[in-house]
């Protein structure tokens, strides 16, 4: 083997490694290629293309104004103070991601391969950081440029930022090979504690923000203490005094006080990886464990589900899925989806949390608003409409993206439900119904919550409700129809990231344009009819449930339309085209 | 000369070098339940093991401890005389382990996927050798094709064509079989008898038992983590009956150990 050969296998462990990564990088420049050759796939890339270089230049740009500035930011201490902060944020991510993934984690392609191959586990290891860093380095270097703007100097600021990126990785796989030699040998039938922990934490947090937000209708203010007030607070420097050497890198003013510190971050970077790769802990069954993990949750995002859908157990709290929608197999299919949400419910109670949170958060301020400009004596009527309408939609399409209780996570199956004796109109419906419910319960919660709690309600919060369930309606009708027009799943990591991220914003403008139309088609006669009813003489309150009822009507037979053109895509779909 | 190709260099450690592989009263538990206990069992070079029992009986556990994917904790497992658990490279460098689902490189093409494959067993002038075997596992065609585009039955040949170019000493295969038309199963049991022939052991799991019936030379039926037949077909037909299928003894087999 040539000096060539000796040099890469320093870097990744083994010249077969090293030539791994070589003809994986070349794969996946071929693939680029291949995809783009295509019209579509070529148009799609070029808006992508188009999207990241308006980023990444509004980026540099800014950038290059930090770097050309020699001036000190306002508060430098406030700048270091944020520095360390953010440093150990990323640090604690990243600690929470080895808790999830311990072990070494390797590929589905990779891992039985490697492991029965003539290898060391060092160098697995080290194979593995080179490529996890040669990937963060488009990262550290977005990273490295967000903060050049913002701190003193900005050519110190991209290095310094652009070796922390660097050097977090290290310590994360190093802290997931350590807790799982833990694991193994101290706490094996505590496996899934610290997940868990984590998931109870955040649930517990949430809880008390809703609890905050319900009860504690006083005026205090959500964040009482001031930047400056933390930064000076004695366990908060000492807390985050770990990570003052990076944060001194990335927000040096001039190269004497930069030196230094980015030579120690240089040497930890180092000695981390060194450590790491010596780390003498049998990771394969964590490892065999944790790939499967993963390939599991890929697999569960192609086939169109989210990746932290949690499986389905067999009778959460006991519950039976009922038929709320009748025995029909529009019942049944509907029923279906039903035991879908009732059986992964884990999933579905954190949404609920989150959604009921928001909109509870965003009805009170829209009360409160409200309340004050009707105290004032302004008409609040068109104001308490068009918030509601914002809230709902808001609502409605937050809930909609995240539950995914329908055709999102059905594509694996269409074979079958292309095969089922129903009508395409039915199949649709039924897909989408149970989770039009769950939206309108969800976002009825979050709009009447706070007006019973204050004892009165809300006639707009009343008309939200009204509305909600077709408005729902209509955009998943859009969402699932555009969906089964032009299936698309994306899974991170994988390739061709411009031509989806194309193909994701023209789809996303068709679902806005169609909802725009649905919006106006409803919109323009209801107010012309509140115009000419109030120009007729009616009362207000007559005019205005006179032309809210024809717009209910006319978005009634709306909704009609769109799950019949739901209907047929679902008819169009073509199970043999689809390669999920 | 790097170390993965002086490891072929070193002698054996162990006196059983004269066997292809050799389980020692080998164990493996997970969390909730006991998956192998106290298995042993030898393979003789150019010998073919047929290794059949039902589902959860421990077949791929063994498999892949003997691959060294799992770390061995109860027992001892030597290849070609090689203890997997303290000469873990050496005992690597001289086996193949094509598990039930092989998973290629999206990315890589064949003839990449033979590359690499040269370069981490240390094979030198391999491409002649990757000719024959694109050749004689009807590849040759797709040789540019990329790993994501390859149906089940050209992965199963890949994987094949990957386990055949350094000549291990063993080959562990795992429902081999699977996924391939009349032709490359007629093809891969040609393949499979040629290897043996060379001299290199072979520990062959499926449930196809005609497959096993034809191909092994002994046979070792496992059930609930435990052996319960080592033998030939000849000494399985003397304890069930004269006429008995390897399926009939399966049964028979299979069923006293459950009773």
């Amino acid at each position: 083997m040539s000096d060539g050969h000796g040099n890469h296998a320093r870097i990744w462990g083994h010249p077969a490694l090293w030539l791994l990564a070589k003809l994986k990088l070349r794969g996946f420049v071929r693939l680029q290629v291949r995809r783009v050759k295509r019209p579509a796939g070529m148009a799609f890339f070029a808006i992508g293309l188009l999207l990241a270089v308006v980023w990444l230049g509004s980026l540099f740009t800014g950038a290059l104004g930090g770097w050309r500035k020699d001036t000190a930011p306002a508060d430098p201490r406030t700048a270091l103070f944020t520095a360390q902060a953010a440093v150990c944020v990323l640090v604690l991510l990243a600690l929470i991601g080895a808790l999830q993934f311990r072990g070494l984690f390797l590929p589905r392609e990779e891992i039985e391969r490697l492991f029965s191959a003539p290898l060391t586990r060092g160098q697995l290891v080290r194979y593995r950081l080179s490529t996890a860093q040669m990937r963060s380095l488009f990262g550290a270097a977005l990273f490295g440029l967000a903060c050049a703007q913002r701190v003193g100097n900005g050519v110190y600021g991209f290095l310094g930022a652009g070796l922390t990126l660097l050097t977090i990785p290290v310590l994360g796989q190093a802290a997931a090979i350590l807790a799982g030699d833990a694991e193994n040998r101290w706490l094996p039938k505590l496996r899934k504690l610290p997940l868990r922990f984590v998931s109870i934490a955040f649930g517990v947090v949430f809880g008390l923000f809703f609890v905050w937000l319900v009860f504690g209708r006083g005026d205090a203010p959500v964040v009482g203490a001031s930047l400056a007030t933390l930064r000076d607070h004695p366990v908060l420097t000492a807390l985050l005094a770990p990570f003052l050497p990076w944060a001194r890198a990335m927000t040096a003013q001039d190269f004497t006080s930069f030196a230094p510190y980015f030579a120690v971050c240089l040497l930890l970077f180092v000695l981390a990886r060194i450590g790491t790769e010596s780390l003498r802990v049998d990771f394969r069954e964590l490892s065999l464990e944790t790939s499967a993990d993963v390939a599991r949750r890929l697999n569960r995002m192609r086939k169109g589900g989210a990746a932290n859908r949690v499986d389905a157990a067999r009778a959460p709290f006991g519950w039976t899925p009922p038929w709320l929608f009748g025995r029909s197999p529009f019942g049944a299919i509907a029923r279906n989806e039903l035991a879908a949400m009732l059986r992964k419910a884990r999933g579905t109670l954190f949404l609920l949390l989150v959604a009921a949170a928001l909109l509870t958060a965003g009805s009170s301020l829209i009360s409160r608003t409200l309340a004050e400009a009707a105290q004032a004596g302004d008409d609040v009527r068109m104001v308490g409409i068009a918030s509601t309408l914002i809230l709902t939609l808001l609502g409605t399409t937050y809930l909609c993206s995240s539950l995914r209780f329908d055709f999102r996570s059905r594509l694996h199956q269409m074979d079958q439900l292309k095969a089922w004796p129903v009508a395409g109109t039915t199949v649709f419906l039924g897909t989408i119904a149970a989770e039009t419910l769950l939206v309108w319960v969800l976002v009825s919660a979050g709009l009447l919550v706070p007006s019973l709690w204050q004892g009165r309600v809300e006639p707009w919060a009343l008309v939200g409700v009204a509305f909600q369930p077709l408005l729902g309606l209509a955009w998943i009708a859009i969402d699932n129809a555009v969906y089964l027009y032009a299936p698309t799943r994306y899974t991170p990591g994988e390739d061709s990231a411009f031509l989806h991220m194309g193909r994701a914003l023209v789809l996303l403008l068709v679902r806005l344009a169609v909802m725009a139309a649905v919006l106006l088609f409803v919109g323009t006669p209801c107010a012309a009819l509140l115009f000419m009813a109030e120009a007729a003489g009616f009362d207000s309150v007559v005019a205005w449930t006179l032309s809210l009822g024809v717009a209910w009507v006319a978005l009634g037979l709306v909704c009609g339309g769109l799950v019949w053109v739901g209907g047929k895509a679902f008819e169009r779909f073509d199970v043999a085209r689809d390669r999920g | 000369m790097p170390e993965h190709l002086a490891l072929r260099k070193l002698c054996p450690v162990n006196e059983t070098h004269a066997l292809a592989l050799e389980v020692r009263a080998f164990g493996k538990s997970y969390e909730t339940h006991r998956a192998v206990a106290d298995l042993s069992f030898q393979l003789r070079p150019g010998e073919i093991l047929g290794l059949v029992g039902p589902n959860g009986a421990g077949k791929t556990s063994t498999l892949r401890s003997i691959a060294g994917v799992l770390p061995v904790k109860e027992g001892r497992i030597f290849v070609d005389g090689w203890d997997i658990s303290e000469h873990e490279q050496q005992a690597k460098s001289r086996l193949a382990w094509i598990p039930d689902d092989p998973q290629p490189f999206d990315t890589l093409t064949v003839r990449e996927h033979l590359e690499f494959t040269a370069a981490l067993f240390g094979v030198r002038a391999w491409e002649e050798r990757a000719e024959r075997l694109l050749e004689s596992f009807e590849l040759v065609e797709k040789r540019d094709a990329l790993g994501g585009e390859l149906s089940r039955g050209m992965r199963q040949k890949l994987a094949f064509a990957c386990a055949w170019l350094h000549e291990p000493k063993l080959l562990l295969m795992d429902e081999p079989l699977s996924g391939l038309d009349p032709r490359g199963i007629r093809a891969a049991k040609q393949a499979i008898k040629e290897r043996a022939q060379a001299g290199t052991g072979v520990l062959l799991s499926s449930h196809q038992l005609d497959l096993i019936e034809e191909l092994a030379d002994r046979i070792l039926i496992i059930d609930r983590g435990a052996k319960v037949f080592d033998g030939t077909l000849a000494e399985a037909r003397a304890l069930v009956a004269a006429d008995s299928s390897l399926e009939d003894i399966f049964f028979a087999i299979t069923k006293d150990a459950g009773a």
